[in-house]
């Protein structure tokens, strides 16, 4: 029975019918074929996977890069980015990544970050001599950051499905991100070939100052979004809202490029992109109910552990399925689908909900980069109007460092666990 | 074209009340914070109605997007496929999400006669004015599925 409804949610995908009601579908046909009567956990379920308090954070986060967005603070945020890697060799390749490190811990997303720095570094880097496919490239693999620097969206889907603290997770995501943007940064050092070198000047200390205080307000919103979830004033719920309060106070009297009519576009934006990540999960309830019924976390945990690799072995095995999933899936139902099969096992051989949730949304983050998938291959395509096979042929030596950091925190998982730790004891 | 002017409207609406409920939903959490510090006291249930609100924005959101086509998918087949192949690929994928939505819409309603009654914690709102979200959503949806059909069979009618 455990066959029928893989085997019918592989060829639903496979066809092109919506990740969401492929699984709804799949799970349909398991019920009609086991037990029809059992048919009355599907509005049940799909209404359990809707009403949660604290999924409301899921659309004000978006609500919240977008209105950053709309801010118009990308422009900030590169300038600052100028201001402290722009001087060096390949300054430009070296401000992509920055700025995307800047972008992930305000925006949460990474298409998001791949369309607002793109679209200005893109044209600009290969004004100055960069290979069209390399400037996209980096540009695309940089942003996978977005999704492991807090706050970040698939970390909050994750606490909410392995109900664990979002804190703790924002945290864990901190020196996995910190340590892909260098590794990506030495890599744009030591790859990058290019014609010209036209990059900003030492800037004057008055400048210098001038420059860093125009961007502290955007700067300092990670620290106040993740801080008061991690100091415990608000939960993340209400620091998504506190977020979007600042994001709004940025854009409407900071920046002033926000008006009300964008505004409300972003609201709009913000329901119908959170609607989509909310169906998929409420429809994946329904199966999830049915891998519980059939104990298939319980299979899985007793052959894992029957396999003797430990923890670690474990982990390496989980990450290249984490991998090779996130190269045929998106990123919000890869981490419904794998969460509930995955973790009871590895919590079985004592790792930590938050060392996996680091790992499970860094491996996943590598496959928006990968095709044919890949949601920040396609953002990057459309922005630089080069096929995705090309771009993602430029992103792939960037991405080894999204890999090297996979194996480092794999191996020490103290590089994710520390800071939750030290923390939120 | 009376179709396509109908859910032309039905969308601008929709989207419409999805922006005012998710402003709605904003307000109600920042004046939770507000209270809370600034006064030291909350709304009874407030939590609940966001909830509810949120629900609500859910269930429609995914209905607006079968509309426009936006739901997170897997394009294999349809790369690959020529223009007669991907439309047909888009009839039948179209076809599985109505009939999975009438099954859901229709098996709701004994659900919501069943459960519906039931007070939420707080607020005491019966529980139906939250489940009505899933037959609401799931009837739009299987509407959606059906003009985007019909509309598929005018265009191949049409050469």
């Amino acid at each position: 029975m455990i066959l029928l409804l893989l085997a019918g949610l592989l060829a639903l995908i496979a066809l092109g019918v919506p990740v969401a009601y492929s699984l709804g579908i799949s799970a349909l046909l398991y019920i009609a074929a086991s037990d029809p009567d059992l048919i009355l956990v599907l509005p049940l379920q799909l209404f359990a996977g809707f009403d949660s308090y604290a999924l409301i954070s899921l659309p004000l986060f978006i609500l919240m890069g977008l209105v950053m967005n709309s801010a118009e603070i990308t422009a900030r945020l590169i300038d600052f980015s100028m201001l402290l890697a722009g001087r060096f060799r390949n300054g430009l390749g070296l401000v992509n990544v920055l700025a995307s490190m800047l972008f992930g811990g305000i925006s949460g997303s990474s298409a998001s970050d791949t369309a607002s720095i793109g679209s200005v570094l893109i044209p600009e880097m290969e004004n100055r001599g960069y290979r069209r496919e390399v400037a996209a490239g980096i540009t695309v693999a940089s942003s996978t950051m977005g999704m492991v620097i807090p706050p970040s969206i698939p970390m909050v889907l994750y606490a909410v499905v392995a109900q664990e603290s979002v804190g703790k997770l924002f945290l864990g995501g901190v020196f996995p991100g910190l340590i892909v943007g260098l590794l990506q940064m030495a890599l744009v050092r030591l790859l990058v070939k290019r014609g010209t070198e036209l990059d900003a000047e030492r800037a004057s200390s008055e400048s210098a100052a001038k420059r860093t205080l125009r961007s502290l307000p955007v700067l300092a919103m990670p620290v106040f979004v993740v801080g008061a979830v991690v100091f415990g004033i608000a939960t993340a719920t209400e620091s998504a809202a506190l977020g979007v309060l600042y994001a709004g106070a940025c854009g409407f009297a900071l920046t002033r490029a926000l008006k009300p009519r964008d505004f409300w576009g972003c609201l709009r934006t913000a329901a119908l992109t959170s609607a989509k990540i909310m169906i998929v999960i409420a429809l994946s309830q329904a199966y999830i109910w049915i891998l519980a019924l059939e104990r298939v976390p319980e299979s899985i945990a007793g052959f894992v552990t029957g396999l003797g690799l430990g923890a670690t072995g474990t982990l390496l095995i989980v990450n290249v399925i984490v991998l090779a999933a996130g190269t045929v899936i998106d990123v919000s139902p890869a981490i419904l689908l794998l969460t509930p099969v995955f973790a009871p096992a590895l919590e079985s051989l004592g790792v930590s909900p938050v060392l996996f949730g680091v790992l499970l949304v860094s491996g996943l983050a590598v496959g928006a980069c990968t095709p044919p998938v890949g949601t920040c291959l396609n953002v990057g395509a459309a922005i630089s109007n080069l096929e995705i096979g090309t771009i993602f042929r430029g992103a792939a030596p960037f991405l080894a460092a999204n890999a090297v950091t996979l194996l480092l925190v794999t191996l020490f998982p103290i590089l994710a666990m520390w800071l939750p730790s030290l923390l939120i004891p | 074209m009376r179709l396509h002017e109908f859910e032309r409207r039905l969308t601008r609406t929709l989207e419409w009340l999805l922006a005012a409920g998710m402003l709605c939903v904003f307000g109600t959490i920042v004046v939770l914070v507000a209270m809370r510090y600034l006064f030291e006291s909350g709304l009874v249930g407030a939590n609940e109605m966001a909830t509810v609100a949120f629900v609500y924005l859910s269930s429609i959101g995914a209905a607006v997007a079968v509309g426009r086509g936006e739901h997170i998918r897997v394009e294999l087949l349809s790369k690959v496929a020529g223009e007669n192949g991907r439309r047909a690929l888009d009839i039948g994928s179209l076809a599985l999400v109505a009939l999975l939505n009438v099954i859901i819409l229709a098996t709701s309603l004994t659900w919501i006669a069943t459960t519906g009654h039931t007070p939420m914690p707080a607020s005491q709102v019966p529980r139906f004015v939250a489940q009505v979200s899933v037959p609401l959503g799931c009837g739009l949806a299987a509407l959606y599925c059906c003009a985007r059909i019909a509309t598929h069979l005018r265009e191949d009618s049409q050469g």
